[in-house]
């Protein structure tokens, strides 16, 4: 298949689009770190936030509140911005908490007119000494929640651990659609050979395949440099990472197959087959298995792959974009090694 | 030796040096270093990667390609 010159360049277009915008568009404000996150009921208690991306000290409206449950908030009585991204808190906490438990995770949101509402799941857990809970609803003052505000300019989410590292979204992910789109077309190829009989399949074949497989290779490092940051080690064992290394060993052995036989209608023949076998192993070992036990990757243990909570509108924007692009980059580079193979058996038959 | 043959084994030194210096920095606080500024430094090391596989594919067709060329001199 040659790719028409256009298709070409709507393919560098994205991968470039994908490149610049992933890179240059910044994430929503986040809070970092909250020191000290662990507190005791009483006056004054100071609670130094830090941000990331943050607007503390330019923004007009700043309101700081802990989260105790749906109906209880303290806002916090004062607030210091240090700047932009360090504020310092101070809370006034009754001493009663209107619940049975001694120790409470109060969720910390930092609300401003420049950032909108940052929200912080289990900030900050504040110890009470004795429980009681009568006295604690006459201490509580009423407040209605507070109204959150929204972050305006456009932005990709913020998340802990991840943090920019998100953006790898757009450039681990597409290898591995990539990959899909190009065995799955060399899967084509050599059903057309076997039923043709025709060389031209098998090098469209041959090339799809090694082109899949230095995909798949390239996506399980760039997966264990992120997997490195993030999760810790750059090989943590985790479901697909082990069925991705087990597929491409299989999809391997397809050349360890062809050099190992010398007649060419042969090694044509019985590679097309086992390309067609190794296809159908992969699909249970990517889509089917990581499935069905928990996983470090999103989407796995039952949830579809890509998820309302992993992959946001403003992701998606950047990702469908790279997916396409890589593909098409890919086809052409397969495009490129399979006119290379044409040339050598046409040298060869002279 | 070819010129290809050269260029891919320059280009093997250079990888081996950027894996290298890499694990350099991971002895000392590359902690610290990759986890700098939102841990931006990660996402660079993604696309280096991948921009090295697909010239590493490259260097290798070309190799192939100028056999052929070498084959047919006629053949400009």
């Amino acid at each position: 298949m040659k790719l028409n010159n256009v298709v070409k360049f709507l393919g560098i277009t994205l991968v470039l689009y994908s490149l610049i915008f992933g890179l240059l568009i910044p994430l929503k404000p986040g809070v970092l770190t909250v020191d000290p996150f662990k507190i005791n009921t009483g006056k004054d208690n100071k609670i130094e936030i830090t941000g990331y991306n943050t607007h503390f000290k330019s923004s007009s409206t700043l309101e700081v509140y802990l989260k105790l449950s749906d109906q209880q908030f303290i806002k916090a009585s004062g607030i210091d911005k240090i700047t932009d991204s360090k504020l310092t808190a101070t809370f006034n906490i009754p001493a009663f908490l209107a619940t049975n438990d001694q120790v409470v995770d109060a969720v910390l949101i930092v609300n401003s007119d420049l950032d909108g509402a940052i929200v912080k799941p289990s900030a900050v857990s504040i110890k009470q000494d004795s429980i009681n809970v009568d006295e604690a609803k006459k201490l509580a003052v009423s407040m209605d929640p507070p109204k959150l505000l929204k972050h305006k300019s456009f932005s990709f989410p913020y998340r802990l651990i991840l943090e920019e590292t998100i953006r790898n979204v757009y450039y681990h992910v597409p290898l591995w659609f990539a990959m899909i789109v190009l065995f799955g077309y060399s899967v084509w190829a050599s059903w057309k050979f076997l039923k043709t009989k025709e060389n031209r399949f098998d090098h469209i074949a041959v090339a799809a395949t090694t082109v899949g497989i230095i995909l798949g290779v390239l996506g399980l490092l760039t997966g264990a440099v992120w997997a490195k940051n993030t999760w810790g080690q750059y090989w943590s064992g985790d479901i697909k990472q082990n069925m991705t290394a087990i597929s491409l060993l299989i999809y391997l052995a397809y050349f360890v197959l062809r050099s190992s036989l010398d007649d060419d209608l042969k090694k044509n023949t019985l590679s097309a087959v086992y390309n067609i076998f190794a296809f159908t192993a992969l699909i249970p070992l990517i889509f089917v298995i990581p499935r069905l036990t928990d996983s470090l990757h999103p989407g796995n243990g039952g949830n579809p792959a890509i998820g309302g909570e992993d992959l946001d509108n403003s992701m998606r924007m950047i990702f469908y974009p790279a997916c396409i692009g890589w593909i098409i980059v890919s086809l052409w580079l397969a495009d490129l090694y399979r006119r290379i193979l044409n040339l050598e058996k046409r040298n060869l038959d002279i | 030796m070819n010129k290809t043959n050269l260029l891919l084994k320059y280009f093997l030194a250079i990888t081996a040096t950027l894996i290298s210096i890499s694990n350099l920095s991971a002895n000392n606080d590359s902690g610290d270093y990759m986890s700098n500024i939102g841990k931006i430094y990660v996402v660079i090391a993604v696309i280096v990667v991948i921009f090295l596989g697909i010239f590493a594919f490259l260097l290798i067709i070309e190799k192939r390609l100028k056999k052929l060329e070498n084959q047919n001199p006629n053949n400009e």
